[in-house]
């Protein structure tokens, strides 16, 4: 297609709309929509800034409130609660810990494990709330104000809560006036210090407040102390009597089953088929049961095989006799000179 | 009228309808006092704004888009706009240019719309409103002239067709016609040129040069 000159377009030939119909009609609409007519404002540059700058005030207010509200130690009211379930080795965790030596971890998990038993076997007999959590908490500043030895035993520093002790008069002294409490913290430092027998000691007389809520757990140490030492009557009897304080505590099964090793190793069956029998009703699922009953009958067998030797043994003799009332012929004549002559 | 009367054109609410519109176009005043004004919340002055301008912008949507459809609603989008935007305005005095800007762009995105439209097949092609775009006493030719050149811009690209009608039918500078559609003046060449070569190239004259 050739190229060709466009014409040019007239202004005169072109509707002019100015001052039309068209124009008042949509004025009309406008006017009504512009009732309230109010241009809108120019937007400041500062807007911009303020909007970042008010973000970073709310964030900041926020974190002040927070750190102002909500505080470490309001935890322990929340967490408390669902952990009554007995946990190995959970007590409470000292908050400085710098003055035990490294030679000494045995002392340390000896107390962790003392104070976690000791809170179980309180728990399971009144349940926690948040009343005795309370009270606990408030009780913590009122033992830090305790002697000396006591303070070190609750942050762990045992060879320094000894020196301690021995520097206000010694362990004796320290017992004789002693709470419940206090004396299970000297259990602490005498099997800290390997001192078996004052160890011992303690746990007897905490014994004596059988309403204290450390008995059971000192019933319990007891056993385990006068087994190592020896003492199997005394270690049963200590663990009857944790099964006594706490039948329901948490090393119940166990001191039933420690009771039943005692008298496996004494041998006494009749003991043993009572303990296996106590044992077998309160713990129909326990773990050791199988192995009881067998022991028993082995140990049931044994007797019965000692008993037929006993009579075997106890036939000969008789036989043995016989022969002496009424000696063989042959045997009587060939009497040994040497015999003979001791007659 | 002196420019310290502006005040007494106050408009009290509910009054709107007293005025006579008459008297508005004529006020005398210029576009930046009224544009001051106006931002001041008077309407009287946004009215005389209107009054002014309004045949301007009418004038503009009819011959870009080339038909009546929708020109009053893209004028009245177009002061709605001015109503909520007049105090991005810089240069009260530059306001009828602005009023253009907004109204091509208003324009220019109606057409793109119905151009998409139709290429979903969603929309028929626009008519041209030959009554519309030509004035009642125009000749003959000139009619023939306007039909034939809107019916080849239907088939440009909305840009060089607002650039192209800018420049030779509203005759506007090349200045002016760039500021109209925000764009660089090299741009507005460039696309007028576009446009002026299609159009040389397939438009045919009605009368021949005999007749």
């Amino acid at each position: 297609m050739t190229s060709r000159r466009l014409p040019e377009i007239a202004k005169s030939s072109l509707r002019d709309y100015d001052s039309s119909e068209q124009s008042a009609a949509v004025w009309r609409r406008l006017k009504s929509d512009l009732r309230g007519y109010k241009p809108r404002e120019r937007r400041s540059p500062w807007l911009w800034l303020s909007v970042p700058a008010l973000a970073a005030v709310l964030f900041g207010s926020g974190v002040l409130v927070g750190a102002r509200f909500i505080r470490p130690q309001a935890l322990p009211f929340v967490q408390a609660e669902p952990r009554l379930q007995p946990l190995p080795a959970a007590g409470p965790v000292p908050t400085k810990n710098t003055a035990l030596p490294e030679a000494q971890p045995e002392a340390k998990a000896l107390h962790t494990h003392g104070r976690r038993s000791a809170r179980l076997s309180a728990s399971a007999a009144t349940p926690l709330s948040y009343g005795s959590l309370e009270t606990s908490a408030h009780a913590a500043p009122a033992q830090a104000q305790g002697p000396e030895w006591q303070r070190l035993v609750e942050i762990g520093d045992f060879p320094g809560a000894r020196r301690a002790l021995d520097r206000q008069g010694g362990f004796d002294v320290a017992m004789a006036h002693a709470s419940p409490s206090e004396l299970m913290s000297l259990v602490d430092i005498a099997r800290a210090s390997g001192e078996r027998g004052q160890a011992i000691s303690a746990l007897r007389q905490v014994l004596a407040h059988a309403e204290a809520p450390e008995a059971p757990l000192a019933a319990w140490t007891l056993g385990n102390l006068l087994e190592q030492a020896g003492d199997q009557p005394g270690a049963a009897q200590a663990f009857a009597l944790y099964r006594r304080l706490s039948p329901a505590g948490d090393f119940a099964e166990d001191a039933a089953a420690r009771q039943v090793d005692v008298a496996l190793r004494e041998g006494n069956l009749e003991l043993v088929t009572q303990l296996v029998e106590d044992y077998a009703r309160d713990f129909p699922h326990g773990r050791r049961l199988s192995e009881f009953r067998r022991a028993e009958r082995a140990l049931s067998g044994r007797e019965q095989d000692a008993g037929a030797k006993s009579e075997a043994i106890h036939d000969e003799p008789e036989d043995e006799s016989e022969e002496n009332h009424v000696p063989p012929p042959a045997a009587a004549g060939s009497s040994t000179p040497g015999s003979s002559e001791a007659h | 009228m002196p420019s310290d009367a502006v005040p007494r054109l106050r408009l009290i609410p509910g009054s709107v309808a007293s005025v006579d519109p008459g008297k508005a176009t004529d006020s005398g005043v210029d576009d930046e006092r009224l544009v001051a004004r106006a931002l001041q919340s008077d309407l009287l002055a946004f009215e005389l704004l209107y009054r002014r301008h309004s045949g301007f912008a009418l004038n503009l949507a009819v011959r870009i888009q080339g038909s009546s459809i929708d020109a009053e609603d893209v004028v009245h989008d177009a002061f709605l706009k001015v109503s909520e935007r007049l105090s991005e305005l810089r240069e009260a005095s530059a306001f009828r240019a602005w009023l253009g800007s907004i109204v091509v762009r208003l324009v220019r995105t109606r057409l793109r719309r119905r151009r998409l439209l139709r290429s979903l097949g969603l929309a028929s092609a626009e008519p041209i409103e030959l009554d519309a775009i030509a004035s009642p006493n125009a000749d003959p030719e000139s009619r023939v002239l306007l039909a034939q050149v809107y019916s080849l811009l239907q088939t440009l690209p909305a840009d060089e067709r607002i650039a192209w009608t800018l420049r030779y039918v509203d005759h506007h500078r090349l200045e002016v016609v760039a500021k109209l559609t925000d764009c660089s003046l090299a741009t507005a060449k460039r696309r007028i040129s576009r446009a002026q070569r299609f159009l040389s190239e397939h438009f045919v004259p009605a009368f021949a040069e005999g007749e």
